[in-house]
């Protein structure tokens, strides 16, 4: 790796990505009223805490804070990936976990701005997990 | 290492950004 990007600049985009997404989907959540789905609550509960613990591990200075980080991000990204694979159909839609009665995980309430939750979520969790390999990387050497 | 204003002026600025957001998504419409 380069040192195009540092390990505090890369700890601090990664704070800014879980911060930036976790208020995102506290607005579609709760302002624009669009009911959080099963999974969507699982992921939720992997991207929340980082915004709080890699926020604060930058306060700290404390660089091993990727260490925990990158386990968050890597969960919540796989909980994403089932969540993509159910949406586009590679995933039988059986065994998802969301009830009939609660909101859909794979309808049309999926889409923000032409895109798919799930995918942007993927995303999101991919980025956080890279910028903190990068962080955890260059503290190692 | 960075600095704490760095950190409290990107929190202070996502924050503010989110209370916009809000208060232009909840204002009465016309």
């Amino acid at each position: 790796m380069t040192n195009w990007l540092s390990n505090e600049t890369a700890l601090l985009a990664a704070w800014i990505v879980a911060l930036v997404s976790s208020l995102t989907v506290l607005f579609i959540g709760e302002i624009l009223g669009q009911t959080p789905c099963n999974l969507c609550w699982f992921q939720r509960a992997f991207m929340f805490p980082l915004a709080v613990v890699l926020g604060l591990g930058l306060w700290r200075q404390d660089q091993s804070i990727g260490y925990y980080g990158i386990a968050l991000a890597l969960i919540g990204g796989a909980i994403a990936l089932w969540h993509l694979g159910l949406y586009i159909g590679v995933i039988p839609e059986r065994i998802q976990p969301c009830t009939a009665t609660g909101p859909s995980c794979t309808d049309e309430n999926q889409i923000v701005v032409g895109v798919p939750i799930p995918l942007l979520s993927l995303l999101a969790f991919g980025l956080i997990a890279a910028l903190l390999a990068t962080s955890i990387k260059e503290t190692s050497t | 290492m960075t600095r704490k204003p760095v950190i409290v002026a990107i929190l202070g600025v996502a924050l503010a950004v989110f209370a916009a957001a809000v208060w232009y998504a909840s204002r009465p419409a016309p």
